[in-house]
């Protein structure tokens, strides 16, 4: 598990301070190539704040982040820009699409910051998700689902190492929620490293190892079994406590 | 073009085109900006050209004067002179007599001179009616007009006052004529003094009434045939008011010249009243320049505003563009695009504008058309994109700062 070649990811000992609250407290969480993590947790956990901290918006107030071989943590806001522009894939809470620019152009915006805006790529993406016919339509035309499965597009246009999606399904009803897993499921087959926030069970039942926040500290991981990522029913389970218990308040 | 540069105009244009009512506001601050800027500056460059182009043809810088105790000239030197000076120096030239007469029964002086001469040396006199279009017309100046209670259309009656036997007060040259400052007092006392008697009776009609705020304005100004058949006299000048092209010290060479090659005339140069007006002209001109400063603060004002406003709403999307790998940069670089464009299609219609209320202006208040000025197009339209961008440059601080974190989180 602490293999350092296979590991992408490697939060040590990281906190999140604001003021008295501790965000994050002393969090230890290895994630390998390829993995498909899932993070679970009340409101106000700290999840948002963790995926923060992975996606390189943020920085720890302790502790040591390792993605891709480098030490982010200590990494200046240009340096994370260039990072976040290069491993990472993002998708948030929210559908966070630039109003005025069209489905397809919010795609190419992606493209534009990491390389080389490819109109033929970038509709490729968005036929994968299904939107092929909606390209030339803005943000306020589309149904929320279709927004959401927009930022899947712009999040893997760039085939990115890892995505991170913080309640990518929150707001979708069943059939979209269906469309955007399939993709995660495309995704990881393909190797992509996969971290979803989620307070459904059956979406963190998708993933590989189910990992729970509570105040800041991961107090339970579950692994599940890998044949989970193909079914319906939440797959048999494999719970480890991770000491959280004793700690928690 | 390169499929990033493509995109990036793509982003700003779309960003301006599909969010009309914020943009439209800021656009329409460049506008108004430009267009009071591209009229002032149209106007100052304009009108005053205009107006210091007729002030330097107009008025007489030389006066002919009869030498010695003579009480007038030969009407063939102001000919001689003229041909002397040649076509490319002569401005203008015009010799008049200047003889005593009565209008209704009232002394005034009559001034005898070829007309349309006159009409081109002071072309920028203010005449009520029109000048005289050939014999039998006279122009008379304003307060003649009052003094005989005469209109423009009315006839009036001139009769000479009769000579004494000196002969140098009746007929006494009034002064320098139009430019003397005590030529109307001289004349006045001349012809009060002079015996009430008359000779020869013409009458004639008023074409104009002349005002020009100076000695002209109790002159009877008509035509030379006129005042022959008055004064039953062959004609001859008093005086003879020359505008050459030449200044300063080229002119008092010119006049020493002529006073040697004419022994019966004495040249010498005055001072226009143009240059006292192009002075006026200099302090109206410094008033736009101050103006146009004071515009051009509002606009920076005006869009810094509306930009500030635009970078608060974006606050998201700039959370989100960051999130997305823009770094200051790019942010920065967008931003300021928005401001040059937005100052582009603002100072284009501004300056458009700006020319037609130009011309508006300048028909109401000069009476006179302006040209257009590319110079002045194009520096509008480059103001506007400079004045619109500075205006961006802090809002865009603040867009620089914005925490993609902090914004992603949630409403
Ligand atoms: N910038 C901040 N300043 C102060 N406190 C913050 C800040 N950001 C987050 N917090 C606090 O940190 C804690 C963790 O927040 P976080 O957003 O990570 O929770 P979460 O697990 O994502 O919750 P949710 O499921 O509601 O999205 C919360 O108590 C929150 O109020
Ligand atoms: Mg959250």
């Amino acid at each position: 598990m602490t293999n350092t070649t296979s590991d992408l990811l490697r939060l040590t000992d990281v906190s999140k301070i604001y003021g008295d609250l501790h965000a994050l407290d002393h969090v230890d969480l290895t994630v390998r190539r390829g993995e498909w993590v899932s993070i679970v947790g009340p409101s106000g956990s700290g999840k948002t704040t963790m995926m923060n901290i992975i996606g390189c918006m943020d920085q720890p107030t302790e502790g040591t982040v390792m993605l891709d071989g480098r030490d982010i943590s200590k990494f200046s806001g240009f340096d994370l820009t260039q990072v976040r522009r290069e491993t990472i894939g993002l998708i948030f809470q929210q559908f966070h699409l630039i109003p005025h620019l069209t489905a397809l152009e919010n795609v190419m915006v992606a493209q534009y910051y990491h390389s080389m805006p490819d109109e033929t790529e970038a509709l490729a993406a968005l036929d994968r998700v299904g939107l092929a016919e909606r390209a030339t339509h803005l943000p306020s035309q589309l149904s929320g689902g279709e927004q959401q499965r927009v930022c899947v597009a712009r999040a893997l246009i760039n085939s990115p190492k890892i995505v991170l999606a913080d309640e990518p399904t929150g707001n979708l009803d069943e059939k979209n929620e269906r469309i955007v897993l399939d993709i995660f499921g495309q995704l990881h087959a393909e190797g992509t490293t996969l971290i979803v926030v989620t307070h459904d069970a059956w979406v963190a039942s998708k993933g590989q190892r189910e990992v729970r926040l509570d105040h800041g500290r991961i107090v339970e991981t579950t692994v599940h079994d890998d044949a989970g990522a193909g079914g319906d029913e939440p797959a048999q389970s494999n719970v480890v406590m991770t000491g959280g218990t004793d700690q928690g308040e | 073009m390169n499929p990033k540069r493509r995109l990036f105009i793509r982003m700003v244009m779309s960003s301006i085109l599909r969010r009309h009512s914020r943009v439209i506001v800021a656009m329409l601050a460049v506008a108004v900006g430009a267009t009071t800027l591209s009229a002032l500056a149209t106007i100052s460059v304009d009108v005053p050209r205009q107006m210091a182009r007729e002030m330097r043809s107009a008025g007489a810088n030389m006066l002919l004067t009869p030498a010695g105790d003579a009480t007038g000239f030969d009407v063939s030197v102001v000919e001689e002179i003229a041909d002397e000076v040649g076509p490319d120096g002569l401005v203008g030239a015009v010799g008049i007599d200047y003889e005593s007469v009565l209008v209704n029964d009232l002394p005034y002086v009559a001034a005898g001179a070829d007309l349309d001469a006159a009409h081109r040396l002071n072309p920028y006199w203010y005449v009520e009616g029109d000048w005289p279009a050939g014999t039998g017309q006279v122009l008379i100046g304003q307060d003649v007009a009052q003094a005989v209670d005469a209109h423009v259309g009315d006839s009036v009656t001139l009769s000479m006052l009769a000579k004494d036997d000196s002969g140098d007060s009746g007929s006494q040259t009034p002064g320098t004529g139009a430019t003397g400052e005590n030529g109307k007092e001289i004349s006045n006392q001349d012809v009060s003094q002079a015996e009430a008697a008359t000779s020869a009776e013409t009458a004639v009609t008023v074409s104009g009434i002349l005002e020009t705020g100076g000695n002209e304005d109790g002159f009877v100004y008509l035509s030379m045939e006129d005042m022959t058949e008055l004064t039953g006299e062959p004609p001859v000048f008093t005086v003879a008011e020359f505008s050459i092209s030449v200044e300063g010290d080229a002119l008092q060479q010119l006049a020493d010249r002529i006073d040697a090659d004419h022994p019966e005339v004495s040249a010498d140069p005055v001072a226009r009243l143009a240059q006292s007006d192009a002075d006026v002209l200099g302090m109206l001109r410094s008033l736009m320049v101050i103006i146009s400063v004071i515009v051009l603060a509002l606009i920076m004002i005006g869009v810094s505003t509306t930009m500030m406003a635009i970078v608060t709403e974006r606050r998201n999307e700039i959370g989100l563009r960051k999130a997305l790998g823009a770094d200051d940069r790019s942010i920065i670089v967008e931003f300021l695009g928005e401001g040059v464009v937005l100052g582009l299609i603002g100072g284009v219609i501004g300056a458009i504008a700006g020319f037609g209320l130009a011309q508006v202006i300048s028909l109401n208040v000069f009476h006179r058309t302006v040209e257009a000025h590319a110079l002045i197009l194009i520096g509008t339209v480059v103001a506007a994109i400079g004045v619109s961008t500075l205006a961006s440059l802090i809002p865009v601080r603040r867009a620089v700062d914005i925490d993609p974190a902090l914004v992603l989180r949630g409403e």
